[in-house]
């Protein structure tokens, strides 16, 4: 099945990443970045809406724009990027809300046959780390690039 | 036998990486965190959490 995405553009550094969502809403632009953590080697994914007219960025904004799996195809394109300009990087993702969360997870759900094949991926209850099933909840997610 | 240039495009073409345009007006966000929140909401989940090796297998 060919997964429509939206085409990216990035930052030098490839670590922030601009696109652009149309939709039901009408036209969204999104940023995703990959923040260093205090952990070294670890960053954490984080992605939202850019308000052109302030230039600020909405972390919290829900778009509902009806084009989520495109969306989150997208974000899996920056990943591969990410990891491919960093490859011993670890990176994490968790939502701010517990629907957040969910959105994620069926996010990663629905790659999970793509992403398996290049990542080892994992899922966080609490403090540990699991391999990551689909159907179980969790609290965030841990992304390793897999060498072959 | 395959050119060099063949090659590339073989590669290329195998590649899962996307090919992404460069935007230079991106640049100026380089050493700004624009989601502050949602690092700060990480460093608090990942407090504690033992994680994976990242050598290589």
């Amino acid at each position: 099945m060919k997964i429509e995405k939206y085409h990216l553009k990035s930052d030098h550094t490839f670590t922030y990443f601009e696109f652009i969502s149309i939709g039901s809403k009408g036209a969204i632009r999104k940023m995703i970045e990959f923040q260093e953590t205090s952990i070294p080697n670890l960053y954490n994914l984080a992605f939202g809406d850019k308000n052109p007219e302030t230039a600020s960025i909405d972390d919290l904004a829900i778009s509902n724009n009806g084009d989520t799996q495109k969306v989150l195809a997208t974000v899996v394109d920056a990943l591969y990027v990410f990891f491919d300009r960093n490859p011993e990087a670890l990176v994490y993702a968790t939502g701010s809300t517990a629907s957040r969360i969910r959105l994620y997870r069926i996010g990663i759900t629905k790659f999970y046959k793509e992403m398996q094949d290049d990542f080892h991926l994992y899922g966080q209850i609490e403090n540990k780390l699991y391999v990551f099933e689909p159907g179980v909840s969790y609290d965030g997610f841990l992304v390793q690039r897999k060498f072959k | 036998m395959k050119t060099e240039i063949e090659k590339k495009i073989e590669e290329f073409n195998k590649s899962k990486v996307p090919v992404v345009a460069i935007d230079p007006s991106l640049d100026k966000y380089q050493g700004k965190i624009l989601f502050p929140e949602k690092l700060a909401l990480a460093e608090k989940k990942l407090k504690g959490i033992k994680l994976p090796a990242t050598k290589k297998d």
